[in-house]
This record gives structure tokens, sequence and C-alpha cells, in this order.
């Protein structure tokens, strides 16, 4: 094993393992399955380590999350469980859902699972418009235009609630 | 960002679960995270690995390293060669008995296990050695729920058939090892040296518990990475803490009068009681396969 790998992955894995492992249970319907995006995730980043584009790794860990997530209804599941402890302890976390204003709450569900995932990367996980490029692998332009579009589509779906329910 | 842009994103935020983690289990150096990390580090291979070895470990507390011959305890053990699915049952001719070793053999394959526990671990190389394995079995003091699993497991070939893990899901330890047995392809043709957990004998210690080390520590350890024997031996004595030498692909324990000072150091791990092990050799890189 490369010397210099171990150390760029153990520094990856101590920036983003608190924010990888938040995302993910906020984005998940139960805790427990938080884990498994979060070992999947960062076992390809390990595998992959040579891959990751400088300076990037945390949004690059969150695209691989994105696609673990979205693949986890189709997860086969490995004989040695990486994440066991790890999901023993989340069944234990408490995981509450927000009392948000009713209008909000409707604008946002108003709008396109792509726009919501979007905004939220934004406004939950703290993601740059530099950084939505690498996660959707699209130009750093293009995530600035769609994120203008969807701010777009949610002041209009919370200026006209009727319309947005 | 601008204002408007803010306004939105707090908005936002009203709508996001609250997720209340205990530190233990959030921080990336705590105890939970960090048994993930070393688990997942040794799962699999980073690509940039040369090829050939592959070392791993399930106990989230470290290595084993071993070099001199274990006196085998009381645990019993089943070794399986088999090229068959985990789930077959194999039927056939019934078992020869060979000395320490039970060799079944059916369709293709063969079923080995261990019926002598107390035999000595070279007998059971040498048994293998006739089937045209290489591979070296051996017993240690492990802790309770080690005892019959794999717990140490290092292989020179990671491009040919592959040795692999028998799983009992509804037998697992506390941190997910559900392994119980070893199925080794009749095609292998690498070298192996796997070690299983056994209960220790009275006055024994469990050798697994390698210290945790703090990064700083870490750190001094890696930096001993690619240093002259000779200004190795100094920085440790300086430590505080003893060298103990491995040479060779097979990891061959060496005295320290039979280290050439001007080798170099490829790869070192701690063990317990201040103890670094270091892996040496001439150029400072990992010796090829049969050396």
């Amino acid at each position: 094993m490369l010397d210099g790998d171990a150390t760029l992955f153990e520094a990856l894995y101590r920036d983003c393992y608190e924010d990888l492992l938040r995302y993910a249970m906020r984005r998940t319907g139960r805790p427990e399955m938080a884990a498994d995006v979060v070992a999947d995730a960062f076992l390809v980043a390990w595998q992959r380590i040579g891959d990751i584009p400088e300076g990037k790794g945390r949004a690059w860990l969150f695209g691989v999350a994105r696609n673990v997530l979205a693949n986890q209804h189709r997860a086969v599941r490995r004989g040695v469980e990486l994440a066991a402890r790890l999901r023993n302890e989340l069944t234990q976390v408490a995981v509450t859902q927000p009392e948000a204003p009713a209008e909000v709450a409707a604008a946002f569900r108003a709008l396109s699972e792509a726009d919501r995932e979007l905004l939220r990367l934004v406004a939950w996980e703290g993601l740059t418009a530099d950084e939505l490029a690498v996660v959707f692998e699209c130009s750093v332009n293009a995530a600035r235009i769609r994120l203008h579009r969807a701010r777009s589509r949610f002041t209009e779906a919370l200026q006209a609630p009727s319309l947005a329910q | 960002m601008t204002d408007t842009d803010e306004q939105q994103d707090r908005l936002i935020r009203l709508l996001s679960p609250d997720v209340h983690l205990p530190p233990f289990v959030s921080q990336p150096t705590g105890p939970v995270a960090d048994e993930l990390r070393q688990l997942i580090m040794a799962a699999s291979e980073s690509p940039a690995a040369p090829a050939g070895r592959s070392r791993k470990f399930w106990s989230p507390r470290w290595r084993f390293v071993f070099a001199a011959p274990i006196v085998v305890g009381l645990a019993a053990v089943a070794l399986l060669v088999s090229a068959a699915l985990p789930d077959s049952n194999p039927v056939g001719p019934g078992p020869a008995q060979a000395g320490a070793l039970t060799f079944t053999e059916d369709n293709g394959y063969l079923d080995i296990t261990i019926v002598d526990p107390v035999a000595d671990p070279a007998r059971y190389k040498a048994e293998l050695a006739a089937h045209g394995l290489n591979i070296d079995l051996k017993l240690a003091p492990a802790a309770p729920d080690q005892v019959g699993r794999v717990i140490f497991q290092e292989e020179n070939d990671s491009a040919g058939p592959q040795i692999k893990t028998v799983e009992r899901p509804g037998n697992c330890s506390a941190n997910g090892d559900c392994s119980v047995a070893i199925r080794v392809p009749l095609a292998y043709r690498g070298e192996a040296q796997i070690v299983f957990g056994r209960t220790p004998q009275p006055g024994e210690t469990v050798e697994g518990d390698a210290p945790v080390l703090s990064p700083t520590q870490q750190g001094q350890l890696k930096s001993l990475v690619g240093k002259r024997v000779s200004d190795v031996r100094a920085i440790l004595a300086a430590n505080g803490q003893t060298a103990t030498y491995r040479v060779g692909f097979a990891s061959r324990e060496a005295a320290a009068d039979r280290v050439p000072v001007n080798w170099y150091v490829y790869d070192v791990a701690p063990l317990a009681n201040d103890v670094v092990v270091l892996w040496v050799s001439a150029d400072g890189k990992e010796p090829p396969p049969g050396s």
C-alpha cells in the first residue's frame, strides 16, 4: 500500500465523515441505512483514491454518496459487515422531523426532486456551486444556472401558496 | 451568494430533520468512525498497492505479526478447501485420516478439517504442502468473540483465485466479523499465512491488543518508513521503544544482529509494550514473492 494513499484517505475521512453521516441520515428513511451509505462511499473512495480530483474530495464523496443512496434498494449485502457497529449505534439515534411553517414545506414539495436535491445540498450540506459541479458532473456554469433556476422556482412557489398545494 | 439566497437557504433549512449524534459516533477519530475506517482500509486494496501482497485483519485492534511457531491450544477449527459455493453440501467418499488434518475429496475440491488441535502448526504446513498448498496455518490466543475466527490473513497472490471467508450471518462478533472458516480454492497457488483465534491458556495474553495510537504517534511511526535501519534503531532507542524485524516476502522474523544496518524500513506496525515491528529490505521496497 502506498503510504501517500493512506494519508490522503485518512485526511479525507477525517474531514468528511461527520458531514457524510449527517447527510445520509437526513436523506434515508431509517437511520441505520445511513451506516451503509457512509461505509460504501468511503469504500469507493479508498478503492479509487487515485481518481479523486485534487481539492474536490468532499464534493466527490457527496457524489458517490448520492449514487449509493439512489441504489440502496438494490444494494447487495456484503458478507463482511463493515458498518455493523455504526449501524448498531445509529439505531439508537433520534432523527426528529422539523416543525416548519406549512407554506414553506408545501412550496418545497411543489418543486421537482432535482430542484429539491440541489437546494438541499446547498442549504443543508453547505455545498458551493463549484462543488455541485463535481457532484453532478457538469460544468460550474451549468451548476450555477441550475441552482439559479431552482431558486427562482422556489421563490415562485413561496409567493403563490394556493397554486403550490 | 446574495441576501435573498441566504434568506432562502434559511427557509430551506427549516425543513431539515434534526440529527442528534452522540460525539463518540460522530467524531471521525472516535471509536466508531475509527473502527469503520480501519475495516475499510483492510477490506480492499488501494489500486496503487503493489501487485502481490494483501494483508487482512479482522480485529479492529490491529494486526498480528507471527514469526515463531505457536503451540496450538484446544480450540478446534474447520478449514474448508473448496471450489464450490458456500452453501453446498459435499457428499462423497469418507474422510482419509492423515495425521493432524483430515482431507475429504469430493467433486474436485478438498474439505480439510483440523482433527488434532494440539499438533505442531509446522505439521499442518507440511500436510497442506503435501496437497500442493503453500499455507501456513496457526492458532493464537484471542479475545472470546475472536475464538474460532480468522484474525489474521496474509497472502502473496492477489491476481489468482483468492482464499475466501466463510460467513455465518448468525454467528457474528460485536465488531461485525461473521467469519467462521476459510475456503481455499483448489487452484490456489499463492503463499498464505492464516491465523485463527483460540482460547488463551492460563497466563497467556491476547496478542491482538496492539496499542491504539494518537495521530501524533501514528505520524511518528509513519516517518520511520524509508529510513535506514541504523537511523530507525537510534530513533526507537531514544523513544524507549524496541524493534522487532521482519524480512523477506514471508515476513520471517529476524534477530536484530542478522539485519544489516544499511537496509531500509519499508513498513511499520505497533505492538503492545512499546514494541515496533519493522519490515526491512536491502532496497527499501517490498520483497518479491519467493524471497
